[in-house]
């Protein structure tokens, strides 16, 4: 029971270990190389735009990757398990108990037909065969610290019952109930109003820290990540340009990629009017270049850019990045 | 020269039977202005949009473009005054024919608007327009699955400024589109409105983007303006609610010091 099984054994990291996936008919695989380190405990913010691996490399932790995903090579490793090599039983005594997710979409994420409570408690009733009552007042204790305000109605409605918001809460609470240890949360708040995105995501960052879980939060919004994640990963064109703690990356970023975000955003402060905006537009998988994906984009780039593959530079504490070019900056 | 462009008086427009989703509404728009229109999903402000842009009719109230009457026109002057202000959408790729190549698709307003044009006349100007918003030739007979987001919202541009008009109702033109495509999307705006003096009604819900190119904005909170002002004094003293929950819904966007 996961319950019990939180106290006795110590928590390890999750980690991706550069990690490779193709789809069949792309030459270039889609996710090329991902490594990332989600600590016990800890926050990571994984920054993307579409397209660029961050919802895949979630999913394949999950073990919720498309059929024809091929996996190339690397690894996502929790202590000496390898999340890619189990079987579909030993997945599901992973998923809730260890690993838990909440998705972008709360309006697909449930089940129409059944109550929140039913579909809330099933993993406590059949996996850690807790009984009904008991399981129930596990669920309400859930749904209310995620602030749901009438959470014996909430039990028994069904999702179309609740709004945008509460539903997301809803979920948070539903990924959380059997006190997983890392919670991996993909672009949540993107598909709500933005009155109420603020408090979603306070919820789940409340959340994840009265566990103690480790919380990965994937985004677009490079400055929501900025406010909410301890460290945070740059990533573009199924690669990691750059990671490191969310403070270095906001202040003195090293990946060309990286300040072309920070510099083109609207801002609440500074001069109005035009941008400095990045040019050109993603590449698409097949239209990536051997060396540096981000080279035909760059205003930086050295011929070699677009042939050799840009090395990571360690910054040992302060993360690292993979750029030749302000490598040799002092 | 006084005289705004649009000037809208007390509008009221309501679904069917049902509550009006816009009440009392009143505001004007300059020649060469950028104004934003804020608010939460549900507020109004893309009805509003879809009003002024004569999809919706109004049950009360006026708008007024240059002083004339919107309803009070005749057919002929009414399809005139469409031309002058054009709506581009939110989602490029559900506004486009996914079946028709991008310069035809671009060349039909004009099919409506100036129909003594030759089909080869209005291919030309389809594809200066395009030209002009840095979509290069070999986009042009490709058809919306064919490009990107970012340069599909440019040709949903386009086929708005094919027709030469004074004003362009824009419904969250960035929000879908890719965060390093935002900044160019909007740089074209800030350019369009200093080359060619264009007004602009853009409906947003982040008021980072309000503040980078609009010149005024006003808060919609349940089917009401609330509060006008310009973005940086929204910003800094909101006095609304509805827009003081605005402000605190944002990511501070501001480095840590």
């Amino acid at each position: 029971m996961s319950r019990a099984k939180r106290v006795s054994a110590p928590v390890l990291d999750l980690v991706w270990d550069d990690l490779r996936l193709r789809f069949p008919g792309q030459k270039n695989p889609v996710l090329d190389g991902v490594g990332l380190r989600l600590e016990a405990g800890r926050t990571l913010g994984l920054l993307g735009e579409s397209g660029s691996g961050k919802s895949l490399s979630t999913l394949a932790a999950l073990g919720l990757l498309p059929r024809s995903a091929i996996h190339v090579g690397g690894t996502i490793r929790l202590g000496d398990t390898d999340l890619l090599s189990l079987d579909a039983r030993a997945r599901r005594r992973l998923l809730g108990a260890t690993l838990g997710a909440v998705f972008q979409d709360p309006s697909t994420a449930l089940n129409p037909y059944l109550t929140v409570g039913f579909q809330m408690s099933e993993g406590l009733r059949r996996i850690d065969g807790i009984p009904g009552r008991e399981a129930r007042e596990i669920c309400l204790e859930a749904l209310e610290t995620c602030r749901i305000r009438e959470p014996r109605r909430a039990l028994r409605s069904r999702p179309h019952e609740l709004s945008g918001g509460e539903k997301q809460r809803v979920l948070i609470a539903m990924a959380t109930v059997r006190h997983p240890d890392f919670l991996l949360a993909d672009e949540p708040t993107t598909a709500l109003d933005v009155a109420t995105r603020g408090a979603v995501l306070e919820v789940l960052l409340e959340r994840g820290h009265d566990l103690g879980m480790g919380l990965l939060l994937v985004s677009h919004d490079i400055f929501l990540l900025g406010e909410c994640v301890e460290q945070m990963a740059v990533m573009y064109a199924g690669r990691i340009v750059e990671s490191g703690p969310t403070r270095r990356l906001l202040t003195s970023p090293r990946h060309p990629y990286t300040r072309g975000l920070l510099a083109a955003a609207p801002r609440l402060e500074g001069p109005r009017g035009r941008l400095p905006e990045i040019p050109g537009h993603p590449p698409a998988v097949d239209e990536r270049l051997p060396g540096c994906p981000f080279a035909p984009r760059c205003s930086l780039a050295l011929p070699s850019c677009a042939q050799e593959r840009p090395a990571w530079v360690s910054l040992g504490e302060e993360g690292g990045f993979a750029c030749p070019v302000t490598e040799t900056e002092g | 020269m006084n005289t705004p462009l649009l000037k809208v008086r007390d509008l009221e427009v309501a679904y069917g039977k049902k509550p009006p989703v816009l009440k009392g509404v009143s505001l004007s728009l300059k020649a060469g202005e950028i104004l934003g229109l804020v608010g939460n999903s549900g507020c109004g402000k893309s009805t509003l949009l879809r009003t002024l842009a004569g999809l919706e009719i109004p049950r009360s109230g006026s708008i007024l473009w240059e002083g004339r009457e919107r309803v009070a026109l005749t057919r002929k002057e009414g399809r005139a005054l469409r031309r002058r202000a054009q709506l581009v959408f939110q989602n490029a790729r559900e506004a486009f024919d996914p079946r028709m190549r991008l310069v035809d698709a671009v060349a039909e307003p004009l099919l409506v608007h100036a129909p003594d044009l030759s089909a080869a006349r209005r291919r030309e100007k389809a594809e200066a327009a395009m030209a002009d918003l840095g979509l290069g030739r070999e986009l042009m007979g490709r058809r919306p699955q064919g490009v990107s987001g970012g340069q599909l919202q440019r040709v949903g541009l386009a086929r708005a400024l094919v027709v030469e008009p004074d004003a362009l109702l824009l419904d969250e033109p960035v929000s879908a589109l890719d965060v390093s495509i935002q900044a160019q999307v909007l740089n074209l705006l800030w350019d369009l409105r200093h080359t060619r003096g264009l007004a602009m009604l853009l409906v947003t819900h982040d008021l980072a983007v309000v503040r980078q190119i609009c010149d005024r904005a006003l808060v919609v909170s349940e089917g009401r303006i609330v509060e006008e002002g310009v973005p940086q004094q929204l910003l800094d003293h909101p006095t609304h609610e509805a827009t003081r929950l605005l402000v605190e819904a944002l990511p501070r966007c501001k480095l840590p010091s």
